[in-house]
């Protein structure tokens, strides 16, 4: 289901209206917590105001909790988030250097934004220094660049480094939370300096932490390890599907639908574009195997009024790309069995063992001949009998249904 | 909200464990795929980390079978004891088939209910046996089903057939989607 | 016990209260749009656009400034251009209705205001630089990456306040 916009569940052109809307959200809230404020921010660094801690760990607890629960029942796709890479010494060397600029400037990029658009005259000249650091960065970038993209060692979750489950180091980060929370609430208590600044409401509530709590304590008791997402085919109807074979249509059909022009077949080549370029059969589409599951396919595939038939040299790259298509749900979608291989050696191998003393026999005859001609020239010949040979009785037309 | 996630699970008690991507890119990195090679090297191996399983039905099975392969006919592969036969153990597991597509098909399967270190071998089971074990057929080392047979451009004299209606695809593969982030 | 320094200023929000809240805009981020917060980006494709505008010759093989030649469209058409538009909007209406609207210069009590504006700089650039090496800063690196639970995103976020810790006493003139 989610995230929406990178597979295409909402248009990607709203993406900048959300952007404006979140960071108008973003914006109010950091000035309301008081991060518009040089002085509060650095409190947390020497004891006497805390409020970067307290509001920082628990926007991360809450976001990360609720994740947690909506990758566990389906509702998003990890997949297509955004996972920081770790680009290792560049993050250490990055961390150390911005550790410095909070100290020395009292802000970070976005807190500086809301202090600077409420008047604070110290959040304009950090701001400045950004620019001119960026500038610096960008022009120098050839010296700092090995830094920068060296030493990648992908996207890893925290807990996979750990070495530890999901659901327990979620457990874990809220413990160490509520302890910060803790204790950084008697340090304030007990500083003398925080009373000089503007206050901040008595914490009567925290009812926001007790439920994130209980929600983490739940999480302990679910098993993390399940993936399925909102509308995917049970995992026992799939099976029954692969074993029943009905989704097999074989090259009599094929060639019947292909020689009397039928367009209620929608072809999907599934071997590599060169494969495709060399021969692919009429008015077939070339969709990689591996691309099945990117975004533009999932818009450019499906269409409505025709059944899908996936075809490869063989079988097996087909069944595969059916098995991605049917578990995500996907109806009508067909396999041509033995692949082109099969349609070779029917069309234009030896028809011998065709009866032609028999009228089922001679028709078949000249089916295979109307098939061949056809796949070679593109066409049947203008005046070729085109009385056609009836139907396999056993071609089923159902009704059509949605697609991926 | 409790009743949200309890109907949930009710109703997706077995479901899957990895997902659907997932899966696709272990079938990309072809790891998926044992090739004749290197099948002979670990049947000559002395030490036998590894299980055989024959998917075919018993009738077939019984007539003949790879040497020390067991049977688990491919239509029960969901039930309980035959999955957990497949998560359970660690070591290497090699299945084949009658038809490759089915060997490739439950491989993927197993690989969506979780399983780990398994292995598929190309062809059927005809094939397999005929090149692997009555005798060592180099020319197979690489076979699959789905190698062309005909040189169809050939065969078709070079004429391409019409590409009307075509819509563009992207022909590369896209490696895990990446959305932008960052600061 | 409320102490407030003016009458008409309104007191600040429960800080778990903003924080549970910042935290559900980012759970819906993510939600729709696949990625987290940001604000270094937006500054970042400003100084492409600017630059590559000024002097495009001088910076045409410096990788950094690739989206201005690469891009097809300007960099200024961004994800992080437009939130941190509405950064500003937000922030803005939120002193507006809160009463703190004014001019000012937050400093420790024991330094000049110029000695404060000179640090603000030295922080600014010091973050600027910092944000691209680390691929974020608090909110895109440490807030976001804790959400999605990345290595990345902890270890920034560790770097960034452990030296803060480490070498806050040498500052302390600064702020107390």
């Amino acid at each position: 289901m989610g995230p929406l916009i990178p597979q295409n569940i909402i248009n990607g052109d709203l993406n900048f209206f959300f952007a404006l809307i979140i960071g108008i959200a973003f914006g109010f809230i950091l000035e309301q917590a008081g991060f518009s404020s040089s002085r509060k921010l650095a409190g947390v660094f020497y004891g006497y105001d805390f409020v970067v801690l307290k509001v920082f760990f628990t926007a991360g607890i809450t976001a990360a909790t609720g994740l947690f629960f909506l990758k566990y029942m389906g509702w998003v796709n990890f997949n297509f988030l955004y996972i920081n890479p770790l680009y290792i010494w560049s993050a250490l060397v990055g961390g150390v250097i911005m550790g410095f600029g909070f100290i020395l400037g009292g802000f970070c990029p976005g807190t500086s934004l809301t202090a600077a658009v409420i008047g604070k005259i110290d959040a304009w000249f950090f701001i400045f220094g950004m620019f001119a650091g960026i500038i610096l960065f960008g022009i120098f970038y050839p010296l700092f660049q090995p830094l920068h993209m060296g030493n990648f060692l992908g996207n890893p979750f925290i807990y996979d480094t750990l070495g530890m489950s999901q659901k327990w180091f979620l457990f874990f980060l809220i413990m160490m939370a509520v302890m910060a929370f803790a204790v950084t609430q008697i340090i304030e208590d007990n500083s003398k300096r925080f009373k000089e600044l503007l206050y901040t409401q008595k914490l009567k509530t925290t009812y926001p932490l007790f439920f994130i709590l209980i929600l983490a304590l739940t999480a302990l008791f679910l098993d993390e390890n399940r993936i399925s997402y909102l509308g995917e085919t049970d995992r026992s109807k799939l099976m029954t599907q692969l074993i029943n074979k009905n989704r097999y249509l074989d090259t009599e059909k094929i060639c019947y639908n292909i020689v009397n022009e039928q367009k209620d077949l929608l072809f999907v080549d599934v071997r590599t574009e060169n494969e495709f370029n060399d021969f692919h059969l009429p008015n077939a589409v070339n969709i990689p195997a591996y691309t099945v599951l990117n975004n533009s396919t999932h818009n450019n595939f499906v269409e409505k009024n025709k059944k899908t038939v996936l075809y490869s040299s063989g079988t097996t790259k087909a069944d595969m790309v059916w098995f991605f298509l049917a578990r995500e749900g996907a109806e009508n979608v067909f396999v041509l069995e033995g692949g082109l291989n099969k349609l070779f050696d029917d069309v234009f191998g030896n028809n011998n063992f065709i009866d032609t003393t028999k009228m089922d026999g001679l028709y078949e005859k000249r089916f295979f001949e109307r098939a061949r001609t056809y796949l070679k020239e593109g066409k049947l010949k203008k005046d070729e009998d085109v009385k056609t040979v009836p139907p396999p009785s056993d071609f089923d037309v159902k009704a059509v249904k949605g697609g991926c | 909200m409790g009743a949200l996630i309890f109907s949930n699970i009710n109703h997706r008690i077995k479901a899957y464990k990895k997902s659907n991507y997932d899966v696709l890119f272990e079938m990309q990195s072809n790891s998926t795929v044992m090739d004749y090679a290197a099948f002979i090297n670990l049947l000559a191996q002395e030490e036998k980390n590894y299980k055989l399983i024959d998917l075919r039905n018993s009738m077939l099975y019984d007539t003949l079978h790879l040497e020390g392969a067991l049977n688990m006919p491919f239509e029960m592969l969901l039930e309980k004891e035959n999955l957990s036969f497949f998560k359970k153990n660690k070591d290497l597991k090699i299945i084949y088939a009658d038809t490759e597509s089915k060997s490739a098909l439950v491989c993927m399967m197993l690989l969506s209910s979780g399983v780990e270190n398994i292995k598929y071998l190309p062809g059927n089971f005809d094939i397999i046996y005929n090149n692997v074990v009555v005798k060592d057929n180099p020319s197979f080392y690489t076979y699959s089903d789905d190698k062309a047979k005909w040189d169809y451009k050939r065969q078709m004299g070079g004429n391409n057939t019409e590409k009307e209606n075509s819509p563009s695809i992207p022909q590369q593969i896209e490696i895990k989607p990446t959305v932008k982030g960052g600061c | 016990m409320e102490k407030s320094l003016k009458n008409d200023v309104k007191p600040y929000m429960n800080p778990y209260l903003a924080g549970f809240l910042l935290g559900i805009v980012l759970l819906i981020t993510f939600y729709i749009t696949g990625r987290g917060l940001g604000a270094s980006g937006a500054i970042k494709s400003t100084v492409i656009t600017a630059i590559g505008k000024i002097t495009p010759e001088t910076v045409k093989d410096n990788s950094f400034f690739d989206e201005y030649f690469n891009g097809g469209h300007s960099p200024m058409k961004s994800w992080l251009v437009f939130e941190v538009l509405g950064v500003l909007l937000g922030g803005f209406l939120s002193g507006f209705l809160s009463g703190r609207l004014t001019l000012k210069i937050d400093k420790g009590p024991h330094i000049k205001n110029y000695t404060r504006l000179i640090f603000a700089v030295a922080g600014g650039l010091l973050f600027g630089i910092g944000s691209q090496l680390g691929r974020g800063c608090t909110s895109g690196a440490a807030l976001s990456g804790m959400a999605v639970f990345s290595t990345a995103g902890f270890l920034t976020m560790m770097a960034i306040f452990g030296t803060g810790y480490m070498i806050a006493y040498f500052f302390r003139k600064l702020w107390i």
